[in-house]
């Protein structure tokens, strides 16, 4: 039998939420491999940011890879689904989701057209305002704040919609562009937004979940091919068990976080979210056809 | 393997192949020879280098400086600098250094600061009786403060290569910068007492005011630049586009020294210049995802740790390291082949990025007056009409000098950070 | 033989011309954009979505594209040591032998340029949603012109006349 270590490409840190799933993954492969298949984990987007890991894994660049979704919209229209503002309401109408049909169709697509198969849905959470200006009760609080956006034209859409004045930016100088005040404000979630320490500089976090984000765990299609059925078992298995685990310290380190940045002195604002949803509803109408209706109509139907 | 990849490259470059070749055919070879993944890695890694925000400042500062010169902007800092320190001993060395410094608060590029300052100062410091060598080799030295005083094209490449913000790393070489035209200011004047030269005549103020009239416009820049960034109003490159747009405002309508009609050549001239550089920034991301393939950074790390049991030495090697490889390599290329190789151990002796990077762009930004290759002094030696053989000679002096300023950057990290406020 | 390296070297040098224009109009809409970008978000108060996306697009174009001009005109930073300590003819040879080593570099990007240009034609770029292919295309096309000014230099030196002007 064959030994093997997998390189794989994370955004963020050894102290993220995304490294307890890597490495819960890889130390269940190599428990159940009894030590021949191992991983080795490149975080801080070593080996790329995440249009290029995607990319890579297809190409065979890259073995394996934790990512948001948002740059798969480039590869499959369907996936800008989660771009779109206030589709999932709860964890558990997104897991219910993912975890069935739909998340599989989903990864089929990725897999057919990408060539990257996704071994399970692990998540970022749910993604939340900050800004420096002033606690967001509404969306009208938002009027004249310099948002800044990932490159996305729905997430630009949505900012626009809510009444920000939204553009993207290239992530390496949000930070400075924050604290020096080119911008705003910007969306995250909790734990990224602890992990770069943006409460050094934005005043307020807003709770408007505006997004939830999942994470995929992937794999380059043509490397996971070449393993043998007995391997690509143990490796989906090695994901199976791994996926709880990320998802619950996920949520776990969101609701210690919250705190923690209010601590640090960001002043938390849980606005009604009413308002909001019915703000965006003209952007998931622009966008539904390219997305796929039935699709949205399906994950919207998710939680109730 | 890693001595294909060093060997390769090393071959090629002794021989003379351009530095952006050599590094992507060193990456090819090693790929193939290791069979370490599929050839699209190739122009995947180069794409990937290059398609960046931050690094289209570089193409703007690039184009401003070349604005700043056709449209007489650099020739009225040079009169204003004469009026303020022209008639001190070493007055028109220090000119030479001063506008530099003004000069390199608006461009990012150590070349650009030497052409354009040493164009017009050489000849005038010759004809006050400085020896061609000696006015040559001031301005190769002062034109390296370019990259070290920001903005500056080295500290966005770092920035980029380990991470960091643009921003952050302009901050940082503010004071490092300040304290190398100090060290060199004192150089001339020490330099004049030994060897008299003529100076100017005193000016008076109205003589000050004058020229700093006509000057204004120019000296408003930095402040409009640098302004821009920290005010909280634009982004790095933004401002970039703003010193664009400035210089042409300031060289075609109110100083009126620049034809529109010599516009486009100005474009396709500062295109060629940006190209130079982002394509040895192309192939060297390529050769850096190979460094990082082949665990370099992470076998050299286990080697220095286990070697060196602290941060002064370490840094002691890195300048030694950093010397040697700016003899001959340019800024651009050595930054990006060493810092993916050298930042993680700099971080496990707890050294700041930020201030790593500062004693990396100080000390290759010495390598561009370092014999036997360096592009500024081929610059000065253009316009000096010295061999490049009695300019080396001449440089020593300056490069002892800035070793010392080097060291006192190096092992105090304050003058990088304290205005990070990080 | 000499009338063919002649009008190998002209033709490319008519090429090159065109191209040299094509990068001054990239730098134009580079800087046209961003300015544009920065009045749009605050005089506007309505920030541009596009425009970073295009001139990055663009960088990458006048990149590739001018590494080939650079070369063609000598303006590509290298070691030049070694021609200095030989002589003329060995010179002369190892000239050519660096612009076959620079040949080979741009068929290899030419093929894998070619080859990622296709893959990722299906591919949609996050802002202005056109096909990646419209970024990568940079690599092949900037690739045969490394190639042809590669020829166009061994060409050059076969010939009696000194240096190419640009
Ligand atoms: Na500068
Ligand atoms: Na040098």
């Amino acid at each position: 039998q064959e030994s093997r270590t997998f390189e794989v490409s994370l955004p963020l840190g050894p102290e993220s939420h995304q490294a307890v799933g890597v490495h819960k993954f890889g130390e269940e492969l190599e428990r159940l491999s009894e030590g021949r298949l191992t991983i080795r984990p490149q975080y801080d987007n070593a080996l790329g940011a995440e249009r290029e890991v995607v990319e890579g894994m297809g190409f065979g660049l890259i073995d394996m890879g934790i990512t948001s979704t948002g740059p798969m919209g480039g590869f499959v229209n369907d996936f800008l689904l989660f771009d779109l503002p206030y589709i999932f309401t709860t964890p558990e109408a997104a897991y219910g989701f993912l975890d069935g049909e739909h998340g599989d169709a989903l990864a089929a697509k990725l897999e057919s057209e990408a060539g990257v198969k996704i071994l399970g849905w692990m998540e970022n959470g749910f993604r939340h305002n900050t800004n420096n200006v002033r606690p967001l009760n509404g969306p009208e609080d938002l009027a004249g704040i310099r948002h800044r956006t990932q490159e996305s034209r729905v997430q630009v859409d949505t900012w626009t919609a809510l009444g920000a004045n939204a553009s993207p930016m290239a992530w390496t100088e949000v930070f400075t562009a924050l604290q020096q005040g080119v911008m705003d404000s910007q969306e995250n979630p909790v734990p990224t937004i602890y992990d770069v320490k943006f409460y050094d500089v934005q005043r307020y976090l807003n709770l408007t979940k505006h997004v939830y984000s999942p994470a995929p765990l992937m794999m380059g299609a043509q490397l996971f091919n070449s393993l043998s059925p007995e391997d690509q078992a143990l490796v989906m298995e090695a994901a199976a068990i791994a996926v709880p685990v990320q998802r619950e310290a996920s949520q776990r380190m969101e609701q210690e976080l919250i705190d923690e940045l209010e601590r640090l002195g960001m002043t938390v604002t849980r606005p009604d979210l009413e308002p909001f949803r019915e703000r965006v509803q003209p952007v998931i109408e622009q966008w539904k056809d390219t997305v796929g209706a039935e699709l949205v109509e399906a994950a919207q139907a998710s939680g109730s | 393997m890693t001595a294909i990849l060093f060997g390769v490259l090393l071959v090629l470059l002794f021989a003379g192949v351009p530095v952006a070749f050599a590094l992507g055919l060193a990456a090819i070879v090693t790929i193939w020879q290791g069979e370490l993944m599929p050839m699209l890695i190739v122009p995947q890694e180069m794409i990937r280098s290059i398609n960046s925000f931050p690094l289209l400042a570089i193409p703007f500062f690039i184009l401003a400086g070349n604005l700043m010169q056709a449209g007489g902007i650099s020739e009225r800092l040079v009169l204003f600098s004469r009026t303020l320190v022209g008639s001190m001993t070493g007055g028109l060395a220090m000119v030479a250094i001063v506008t530099s410094a003004f000069f390199a608060a608006i461009s990012g590029s150590g070349a650009a600061t030497t052409a354009a300052v040493g164009a017009i100062l050489i000849p005038a410091m010759v004809a006050q009786g400085y020896s061609p060598a000696y006015a040559a080799a001031n301005q190769a030295a002062s034109g390296a403060l370019g990259v070290i005083i920001p903005p500056s094209i080295p500290l966005i490449l770092f920035a980029i290569s380990a991470n960091q913000s643009v921003g952050d790393m302009f901050a940082a070489g503010f004071l490092p910068g300040f304290v190398v035209v100090g060290g060199l200011l004192v150089f001339a004047w020490l330099h004049a007492l030994r060897h008299p030269v003529d100076h100017d005549e005193p000016s008076s103020l109205g003589d000050i005011l004058r020229a700093g009239r006509k000057a204004i416009l120019a000296l408003l820049m930095p402040g409009l630049i640098l302004g821009g960034i920290y005010g909280g109003i634009v982004t790095p490159t933004e401002a970039a586009v703003i010193a664009v747009v400035y210089s042409l405002i300031v060289g075609v309508v109110i100083y009126r020294e620049l034809p529109l009609r010599a516009l486009p050549a100005i474009l396709r001239d500062s295109a060629i210049t940006s190209a130079v550089v982002l394509s040895i920034i192309a192939t060297a991301g390529l050769y850096g995802r190979i460094i990082l393939t082949l665990q370099v950074p992470a076998v050299i790390s286990e080697f220095v740790i286990g070697a060196i049991d602290s941060a002064w030495l370490f840094i002691i090697l890195v300048n030694v390291l950093l010397l040697f490889v700016g003899m001959f390599l340019e800024a651009a290329a050595a930054i990006l082949i060493f810092t993916p190789i050298l930042l993680p151990i700099a971080l496990s002796f707890g050294i700041h990025p930020v201030h790593f990077g500062i004693i990396m762009v100080v000390n290759l930004a010495m390598g561009m007056f370092t014999p036997p290759v360096g592009l500024n002094l081929f610059i000065a030696s253009a316009l000096s009409r010295t061999s490049i053989a009695r300019l080396s000679i001449a440089v020593l002096p300056f490069v002892a000098l800035m070793l010392v300023l080097l060291m006192i950057i190096s092992f105090v990290p304050w003058l990088s950070l304290a205005l990070t406020g990080r | 033989m000499q009338a063919v390296l002649s009008a190998l070297v002209r033709g490319v040098d008519g090429v090159n011309w065109l191209i040299g224009w094509l990068m001054a109009a990239l730098m134009a809409v580079m800087t046209v954009l961003i300015s544009w970008q920065v009045f749009a978000r605050y005089v506007m108060g309505d920030s541009l979505t596009f425009s970073e996306e295009v001139a990055r697009f663009s960088t990458v174009w006048l990149t590739m594209l001018g590494a080939a001009y650079a070369y063609r005109y000598g303006a590509l930073i290298a070691v030049e040591l070694l021609a200095g300590l030989l002589g003329r003819r060995m010179a002369i040879v190892l000239k050519i032998v660096v612009a076959l080593a620079s040949a080979a570099f741009a068929l290899i990007l030419l093929r894998h340029g070619l080859a990622i240009t296709e893959r990722v034609l299906p591919q949609t770029a996050p802002s202005t949603r056109v096909s990646m292919a419209w970024l990568y295309a940079a690599m092949p096309a900037g690739a045969a012109m490394i190639l042809l000014n590669a020829l166009a230099v061994i060409a050059d030196s076969l010939r009696p006349q000194p240096e190419a002007q640009p």
